[in-house]
């Protein structure tokens, strides 16, 4: 008896775990750093409130060849944010997770024009994401792929 | 053509009528903690904003009063630990919402920051629409700093926010 109620015990413990690591939100699968197919540049995905957000953490060529300072973002159509810094900029916002590996209700903005589009955010696997930019319709729209980064944690000084 | 225009001219001045003034709304004391290791580069803090209407206009609220627009008026940012300002390249404030159908804005930033300046003004969007951030039941203050370099330690930074409120 002893015997059988130990073993209940254990499974009973076994299937909380599970079921406690089941509940951790999926939609955090989607947190981290990504780089898309080009590699000019590096995105780190967070949350805030219920929602996803992507800024600029890396820039193959962070400095301004004209002005010789870092990248401001120049094509914002509010004039007030063209001198803010591109790197930080959130160019992913409010994400919503709507299942099977899914983020929709976003948009995307390009600083090369300005421009910011609806999105969806579809996560092939783990380490690859397929970002779809569109104006008004999907299918008028084109997908990128970025890849996951593994970040290195800075070094005690 | 007479009767017409006076009745053209009393829709205009009932229009005007019904328009409340802005009401001046601040947000004091919000602290910005940013736990470390923070990165070189931009670095977010949140803070929640509970709207509760009589609490938020005063005297200045009515039964049944709803918000119709927001602007922000004027940010002031400063530290809030013995480190000061010294380290951060740039700031930038952003209204969020949990709301499916209320998209985050950039609402003030500054970039760079002047050195030995403590506490410092940020530049405020004039385009910057934020009046359905005030018809929800909250909101979420974004702080982003921008670091020099990489920090093992803590940050915490206070913010003074002030908007223009108007109530239907």
């Amino acid at each position: 008896m002893k015997k059988f109620l130990l073993i209940l015990s254990v499974a009973v413990l076994g299937l909380s775990q599970v079921g406690f690591e089941q509940q951790a939100d999926p939609g955090d699968r989607l947190l981290g750093v990504w780089e898309p197919s080009n590699g000019r540049a590096r995105v780190k995905i967070e949350k805030i409130g219920a929602k996803y957000y992507g800024k600029i953490v890396w820039l193959i060529e962070p400095i301004d060849p004209e002005t010789k300072l870092p990248k401001t973002d120049k094509n914002n159509p509010d004039p007030a944010l063209k001198s803010a810094p591109l790197k930080g900029y959130r160019m992913l916002k409010d994400f919503v997770y709507t299942g099977k590996d899914t983020w929709t209700e976003g948009t995307i903005y390009d600083p090369l024009n300005g421009s910011t589009y609806s999105c969806t955010i579809k996560m092939k696997d783990n380490n690859t994401l397929d970002i779809r930019g569109y104006i008004g319709v999907q299918a008028l729209g084109r997908t990128d792929v970025w890849k996951r980064l593994v970040v290195q944690t800075p070094a005690k000084k | 053509m007479k009767i017409g225009a006076m009745l053209l001219v009393t829709a205009l001045l009932a229009g005007c009528s019904s328009q409340e003034a802005p009401v001046p709304v601040v947000l004091e004391n919000l602290e910005f903690q940013m736990e470390g290791p923070l990165f070189e580069g931009p670095n977010p803090s949140q803070v929640l904003v509970q709207l509760d209407l009589p609490t938020l206009l005063g005297d200045k609220y009515q039964e049944g009063m709803t918000l119709n627009d927001a602007h922000l008026t004027s940010v002031e940012v400063t530290a809030s630990d013995s480190l000061g300002l010294e380290g951060v390249k740039s700031f930038v404030l952003s209204l969020a919402s949990d709301d499916p159908k209320v998209g985050m804005v950039e609402a003030a930033f500054l970039n760079p920051l002047e050195s030995g300046v403590d506490p410092v003004q940020l530049n405020v969007s004039e385009e910057a629409k934020l009046g359905d951030f005030f018809k929800g039941t909250s909101f979420y203050l974004v702080l982003d700093a921008d670091l020099a370099e990489d920090f093992m330690g803590n940050r915490t930074f206070k913010v003074r926010a002030a908007f223009d409120v108007h109530p239907n």
